[in-house]
């Protein structure tokens, strides 16, 4: 008697659960309140906790809401794995346009959206990009003790770690390669920045890139590591002494589609972390969240932090800028795609269609 | 350094500090209660929250006091219902919930709190006395000796799989295909996962757990037609709970320590020392084959573990920076918005931020314990309430803590399909453990298998750690083999 009680009971509170959730739904739709009063603005992150791309959710989904009409919640969900593939593909299977779901995503998921395969699902031209941050470009660095066998090609190779082998860094390393003889071997699987932290200091790995200038900063004060060159075009404000990739190759630099694919590949560094919405979401809810995200960048608190974590170099593009560029850096010729296609697979890397 | 260890004290015992440290107790107590939502989820959370406080020893007080306690309250679902209460604390079902079911739920919660305090001590005493090798100490783990690590563990199939050790090693080896499936972490390319977006990440371990272990016990309560305990009284267990720890100090000491090596491995992951501790206590104990049967000594090993992994965990946080866990990562993140820096500084500058960890350590392994003594009598009654209330109550405990992994609807159904599994392997003596053991292993066994050999070739069987673990993987079978042998003849 008292369990057939408890069935009634239980199915009662599913109703009224039910209708309570309808109800809800149907009040808030009708309600004059600003758009994202008592919702819960979810942040999709393409790694794991703890490295740049997390950290860069974690300072937005802090100071983001202050400046969204409603001040929502937040909450930040990491799915890491594949270079930023499952979290892009995932986010657009099932995001929704309303809102209240964004994307942070970093230059890996364009690298290996430009690599292309059948496991690529989404297409970073579509999103709508609400800003990005960017730290400066990327810093390559290396043990001390690996240094001398870097241009010796009879000694044991200097091992470069990475956790999916597309990362933007890493084409230092294989142009480094390939036309400055480098003696390097590529072995990458590191689920992310900690283990790889943690393997350059063991000397499993001799060499490891970020832009990061916190990161490297920690391994230069501990001695035994040393920069030896650095992405962009312009030394990076702090490593004034280090030289750019350009300079370091010198009259050796590659030209026409060689060089093209090296831009090609390291293009996205410029954007950095960005963050996106779904491909559909309407225009006025694209427009706030970017006069949010912008708005955000001239917050006393969120400057404080962002240096804390990023070094002086960062900055903040507006998400039309964040758009274009991310237009920009995955529209690759034929011939440049082919010519990375063939190099990677010389340095036993990652090539997308190849490995399916 | 005693400068150092009293401005630390000072600083957590301030009055917004300790007041802040005994919210975060209440908060990780109470997520340690309810099945599903993890430690990580609440450090997220706390996160924004915390990052525009100014005072860090507040911050560490809040952040270290939450992340302390969760696995002292995940004792009570583990042992009372069958369901684990967090990642860590799995182990302590096997002997936990078979104690409650012979009447002294009483004892083996007090049991699992007692020895969670003295885990909880010893951790950081561990770290206190670690500090001066730190550094050496993590960098002598790399990706082979990680390895063979996952390989040891699995090798503890042999002694979950009681007297069944071919379904044992089958149950084991379909954990591992289980822990394949999704999208592979090195290259994205898609493994079992019919194309389906949900199986990207892969399965879920808490809809594992929840399916072989809670559902079972429910469909054998309903069959049964009883309350969870047999006989309907608490008894004087409750302080023989607390004599037990001491009566085993031992092996309590033993399985803290093994807590927290596990801790400051960065790379094992936190729901892996319940089970060392747990697969070393039947190695190592007289009467082994007691184990699984409700022995109070399989709830004292994994639960003093789980306590001391938390502050081991905190070693690689604190020397590079490099958190143990994704607890320890979310921590981090928030001692450097707060300008805390971990790295060498630690040991010199920041030296009493260091200290101001440990003791909150100590003090929240403290407050938490007697608050989980203080409800663990009128908590343990729940096993005499008769199946018709506990059942429909246990469910909900379930489908909401399997519904908290992607919150999809999705994860009801895979829920169900781990719940038939479990159902199937308890009614024809498959043991469920080495299933789950193999989920946890599974990818972090794969990926180290990988990094070895990519980045060594064959060279990597011959590093020294390699063959002392090798060595140590060796002895651990074989040793309670030979016991066992033994034992026979003597019989």
């Amino acid at each position: 008697m008292r369990s057939k009680c408890n069935l009634w009971l239980a199915a009662i509170l599913f109703v009224a659960g039910f209708a309570w959730v309808i109800h809800g739904t149907d009040a808030a739709a009708q309600s004059g309140k600003p758009y994202y009063e008592g919702k819960t603005l979810r942040i999709l992150v393409s790694s794991s906790p703890g490295g740049g791309t997390d950290t860069t959710a974690r300072l937005v989904s802090q100071f983001l809401p202050k400046y969204l009409p409603g001040n929502p919640q937040t909450a930040v969900q990491n799915m890491p794995g594949g270079g930023g593939t499952i979290a892009n593909n995932y986010f657009t299977a099932n995001a929704k346009n309303d809102g209240l779901m964004l994307f942070q995503d970093s230059s890996s998921g364009l690298g290996n959206f430009t690599r292309g395969g059948k496991r690529i699902k989404y297409d970073p031209r579509k999103y709508k990009a609400i800003g990005s941050v960017t730290r400066g470009g990327s810093l390559l660095m290396i043990r001390k003790d690996a240094k001398s066998r870097l241009s010796d090609p009879k000694a044991k190779k200097v091992v470069v770690g990475d956790t999916d082998g597309i990362r933007t860094w890493l084409a230092m390393g294989v142009y480094g390669a390939e036309f400055l003889g480098w003696n390097l071997r590529f072995v990458y699987g590191y689920p992310g920045t900690r283990e790889l932290a943690l393997a350059l200091r063991q000397g499993e790995v001799d060499v490891w890139g970020t832009q990061s200038a916190k990161i490297i900063n920690e391994f230069l004060q501990d001695g035994g590591f040393d920069v030896l060159c650095q992405q962009e075009d312009e030394r990076r404000p702090g490593f004034s002494n280090v030289p750019t990739f350009e300079e370091v190759l010198g009259d050796k630099k590659p030209k026409g589609v060689a060089w093209e694919a090296y831009n090609a590949w390291t293009g996205p560094n410029d954007i950095d972390k960005f963050l996106v919405a779904p491909e559909s979401t309407p225009d006025h809810l694209v427009t706030m969240l970017r006069e949010a995200f912008f708005k955000m960048s001239s917050d006393e608190d969120f400057k404080k932090q962002a240096t804390q974590f990023f070094g002086d170099a960062w900055r903040i593009r507006r998400g039309d800028r964040t758009q274009a560029m991310i237009r920009d850096a995955t529209t690759v010729s034929g011939k440049a795609t082919e010519y990375l296609t063939t190099l990677r697979k010389k340095y036993n890397l990652p090539t997308g269609e190849q490995k399916q | 350094m005693l400068q150092a260890a009293l401005d630390g004290l000072l600083g957590v015992l301030a009055l917004h500090s300790l007041g802040l440290m005994c919210v975060g107790v209440l908060i990780g107590s109470m997520v340690g209660f309810l099945p599903g939502i993890g430690g990580p989820t609440t450090l997220a959370i706390m996160l924004p929250f915390v990052m525009t406080m100014n005072d860090p020893m507040a911050v560490i007080a809040l952040l270290v006091g939450i992340d302390a306690v969760g696995n002292t309250a995940s004792a009570f679902p583990s042992i009372l219902i069958s369901v684990p209460g967090s990642s860590g604390s799995q182990a302590t079902i096997i002997d936990g919930f078979a104690m409650a079911k012979r009447g002294e739920a009483a004892r083996a919660l007090s049991a699992s709190f007692t020895a969670s305090l003295i885990g909880g001590l010893i951790g950081p005493i561990i770290l206190l006395a670690s500090l001066p090798f730190l550094r050496p100490l993590v960098l002598a783990f790399g990706s082979p000796e990680f390895f063979v690590l996952t390989i040891w563990g699995l090798a503890m199939v042999g002694v979950l799989s009681g007297n069944a050790p071919v379904k044992g090693l089958l149950a084991g080896i379909i954990g591992v295909l289980i822990a394949t499936v999704g999208l592979d972490v090195k290259s994205g390319i898609e493994r079992f996962a019919f194309g389906e977006p949900y199986l990207w990440e892969g399965i879920s371990l808490i809809l594992v757990a929840l399916g072989l272990f809670g559902v079972p016990e429910c469909i054998d309560l309903a069959r049964r037609k009883s309350s969870i305990a047999e006989r309907q009284e608490l008894g004087s267990g409750f302080t023989q709970g607390i004599k037990d720890v001491f009566l085993h100090w031992w092996l309590t000491v033993r399985s803290s320590a093994v807590g927290a090596w596990v801790g400051f491995l960065p790379g094992l992951g936190s729901s892996v020392a319940d089970w060392f501790a747990y697969a070393q206590a039947i190695q190592t104990e007289k009467n082994a084959h007691l184990f699984g049967k409700g022995d109070v000594r399989g709830v004292i090993a994994p639960e003093a573990a789980n306590n001391s992994k938390e502050a081991g965990s905190y070693i690689p946080t604190l020397a590079f920076g490099i958190p143990g866990g994704t607890s320890t990562a979310l921590i981090l993140t928030a001692f450097v918005a707060v300008g805390i820096n971990p790295g060498p500084e630690m040991l010199t500058t920041g030296l009493s931020f260091t200290f101001a960890v440990i003791w909150t350590l100590v003090l929240a392994n403290i407050v938490a314990v007697f608050i989980c003594m203080a409800f663990a009598k009128p908590i343990a009654k729940a096993c005499f309430v008769p199946f018709y209330t506990i059942v429909p109550l246990i469910l909900v405990f379930v489908v909401v803590g399997g519904f908290s992994a992607h919150f999809s609807n999705t994860d009801l159904l895979v829920l169900v399909a781990f719940s038939a599994l479990g159902f199937m392997m308890r009614r024809h003596g498959w043991p469920r453990a080495p299933l789950l053991l193999g989920v946890v292993l599974g990818a972090k066994m794969e990926l180290y298998l990988w990094l070895s050999y990519t980045r060594f070739g064959f060279e990597w069987l011959s590093r020294p750690g390699v063959i002392i673990l090798f060595l140590l993987v060796l002895v651990s079978v074989l040793y309670p083999l030979r016991r066992q042998k033994r034992a026979g003849a003597a019989a």
